[in-house]
């Protein structure tokens, strides 16, 4: 217990100078770990990252709940999905709809990630097609586009309206296909985002949108108020990067990462010439061990510890067993990221609602084990206590728990096995663990980088499953 | 000891015991016998005060040193048929259970087991073995030291010798009896089997469904009986013998 209460207390206070947030995706991974390190070179700030959290929706709350004091978003995101604006908002617009919110932005950081049409580097020159407007000249060229971009207003529809292309019948296929399909040269002009790490590896050419039809999506940095007026001097320092990183940087930046499978730290600390040591992936490892351990113990203990007199409860009230056993069985079915989403609003981001979820999911089948348990004891064992005289409390410490114990030991065995697995899918809303490592390797779609936390979490699971059969044995 | 009087007992109103009266005296080993369904081990259960009746009133005369007895096994001893021990205990923590609840010191446990084993002719090498490595004469025998353990005034038992074959049976019945006779207490045995209570009790009361039919000595049960039901019953059981 003194360990475990060592984790709770080492974990509570990792709380440091500047807490930056991210997305898990490659681009918002390595500009957040840009602003980190920015930070960390000029003064020696401590900053604390909370990388890799599931959606806007999470972000948003983990900033607002203190969790966070700031992270990389794009302009064209905090209009439609923060500000849920219709129309195009400028940085101004921006920061005073933020106001009320307690939110700010940056000035950009000095690139628009978002749609646009790419060819073949080779083909536009040979064509001299450098504009959005010229593609109405050529109607033999091929058109490839995803599902989504067919789908969205802000898509096809309206940029065949603004650049006069209606005639055109693109090919509706997988965003990666579409790739595939134009190295193969099976079609010309497919849709990319400005800064796709594949634009600087397949070499092709962005076509000028002149007549500004594509959403703006300028990379800032999204703060809170009141963190900024508290660092002034950190605040002006981010500023410092503000029009620094054009497109075709931050393509190479995304490449270095998803092509040449780099880590994020070290594609930024190369690009900022910064020397610092780095941690080392074992020390990593280690923490990860640490924040997993408490993800799953904390919850198991106290599903345990009200879990197992719930089961006797129910045991002996049937209501009261019915009712219990359809509200941890409701909490069952609840997919675990919708779960750890709902309990946003009530604990905020990070490890709270994680431990909340995990001690829901655990509750489940160390009630079901003791009432299973308590429900095979024969009826003539529970006469025999009656007739001895033993009271209600020492029946069940003398003869009930005794007797229950395999079945609830099964109970809990598999409520922290499966706890294992469930703790990794914390990490989308930044409570650490094994399952950040998992989130990473995802976003950037490095099988390795999976591996790398899918292999410990298994590895934990053997060794608890090891521990429960050696205990087992001892009791035999 | 014990007297019964217009005793009513219905499981979901479906009357199990009606208007039932009933004297037990003290000293006496009495047989409660009948047919399945007969309400005989409802009967014992309301003495014990397992179950609680619905009209009526059981009065049990208990001696003065165990009026205010903290457990239920200081008056009585219950032993039923499958023995009831558990499985999570072995035979001496069984056994010593309720001593120890009561903190009697190690040696007055140790006293009282090695009396009982004496008693029931118990294997003290069985005594650190689990409940499931013992044969059933075996627990059978653990049953009834663990009901004799705090000396009731009172032993009931429901078809103690139900569950085993009939050689065991016959070999228990005969110790069952000496250890009666030595232990001089009240005791009430719960049979279907005639012969096994005319062998054991002094005392036996015939149920059908929920009444008594006659309560009398032994030697009055077959030489007078009261009811065609009676003589019917004697008669089935003596086919079944002969």
């Amino acid at each position: 217990m003194k360990i475990l209460f060592a984790f709770i207390i080492s974990f509570a206070c990792m709380a440091q100078e500047v807490k930056v947030g991210s997305k898990a995706f490659t681009e918002g991974y390595l500009l957040a770990e840009y602003l980190s390190q920015h930070l960390e070179m000029s003064h020696g700030t401590k900053v604390e990252r909370k990388f890799g959290l599931g959606s806007t929706g999470i972000v948003v709350e983990a900033i607002n709940n203190n969790e966070i004091d700031l992270y990389p978003e794009y302009t064209g995101t905090i209009t439609k999905d923060i500000l849920k604006s219709k129309k195009a908002l400028s940085i101004e617009e921006i920061n005073s709809e933020l106001a009320p919110m307690g939110l700010m932005i940056s000035q950009s950081l000095g690139f628009n990630n978002t749609y646009a049409l790419a060819m073949d580097r080779t083909l536009a020159e040979k064509m001299g097609i450098q504009k959005l407007s010229q593609l109405s000249q050529f109607r033999k060229l091929r058109f490839a586009f995803s599902h989504e971009f067919m789908g969205r207003s802000d898509g096809w529809e309206g940029l065949a309206k603004t650049y006069k292309l209606k005639g055109i019948r693109p090919e509706s296929m997988q965003h990666n296909l579409a790739y595939e399909a134009l190295k193969e040269k099976k079609v010309d002009v497919i849709e990319v985002y400005t800064t796709d790490a594949a634009i600087d590896r397949m070499d092709l050419t962005i076509l000028k949108d002149d007549r500004s039809y594509f959403p703006s999506y300028l990379a800032v940095i999204l703060a809170r108020v009141e963190w900024v007026k508290a660092h002034p001097q950190l605040w002006e320092l981010l500023k410092n990067l503000e029009n620094k990183l054009d497109e075709r940087k931050m393509t190479s930046l995304n490449s270095q990462v998803e092509i040449d499978k780099k880590t994020f730290a070290d594609v930024i600390s190369t690009f900022l010439g910064n020397n610092s040591t780095k941690t080392p992936v074992r020390n990593i490892l280690w923490q990860k061990t640490l924040e997993h351990l408490v993800l799953v113990l904390i919850p198991l203990f106290f599903a345990i510890i009200i879990g197992i007199p719930l089961g006797f409860w129910s045991f002996h009230s049937p209501k009261a067993s019915h009712f219990l056993v359809s509200l941890t069985g409701i909490f069952q079915t609840i997919p675990s990221l919708a779960l750890l989403c709902f309990l946003i609003p009530l604990f905020g981001v990070g490890w709270k609602p994680a431990l909340v979820a995990l001690f829901l999911y655990s509750l489940l089948p160390i009630v079901l084990n003791t009432i299973g348990g308590l429900r095979a004891i024969p009826q003539s064992l529970h006469e025999s206590a009656t007739v001895l005289g033993l009271n209600g409390r020492e029946k069940t410490l003398k003869i009930d728990l005794p007797l229950a114990y395999p079945s609830i030991m099964v109970g809990i065995q598999n409520a922290l096995i499966t706890g294992i697995g469930t703790a990794t899918l914390a990490a989308l809303i930044g409570a650490g663990g094994y399952g950040q490592l998992i989130v990473t390797g995802l976003a950037v779609n490095d099988i390795s980088k999976i591996i790398q936390g899918a292999w410990p979490a298994a590895a934990m699971a053997l060794v608890f499953q090891i521990f429960f059969s050696l205990i087992h044995k001892i009791k035999k | 000891m014990i007297s019964i009087t217009n005793l009513q007992f219905s499981f979901e109103n479906l009357a199990v015991i009606h208007q039932l009266s009933l004297n037990i005296s003290g000293n006496s080993i009495h047989g409660l016998i009948g047919a399945s369904g007969s309400g005989k081990s409802t009967l014992l259960r309301l003495i014990a005060g397992l179950l609680q009746p619905k009209q009526g009133e059981i009065r049990i005369k208990w001696p003065r040193e165990v009026e205010d007895a903290k457990y239920l096994s200081q008056k009585l001893g219950f032993v039923i048929q499958d023995g009831g021990l558990f499985p999570h205990m072995n035979v001496v923590d069984n056994m010593t259970l309720m001593a120890t609840m009561l903190n009697w010191s190690s040696v007055e446990i140790k006293n009282r087991v090695d009396e009982l084993i004496s008693l029931t002719n118990f294997d003290t090498q069985l005594l650190t073995k689990k409940i499931t490595q013992i044969s059933g004469g075996q627990r059978q025998r653990l049953s009834l030291m663990r009901a004799l353990f705090l000396k009731p005034p009172l032993l009931l038992m429901d078809e103690p010798l139900g569950a085993l074959d009939p050689l065991l049976r016959s070999e228990i019945q005969h110790d069952l009896k000496t250890i009666l006779k030595k232990l001089k207490t009240t005791a009430v045995l719960v049979t279907h089997d005639l012969p096994e209570a005319s062998f054991l009790c002094d005392q036996i009361s015939l149920l059908k469904d929920g009444q008594l039919e006659q309560s009398c000595s032994i030697s009055d049960f077959f030489s007078k009986p009261k009811t065609d039901y009676v003589k019917k019953y004697i008669d089935s059981q003596r086919m079944i013998g002969s």
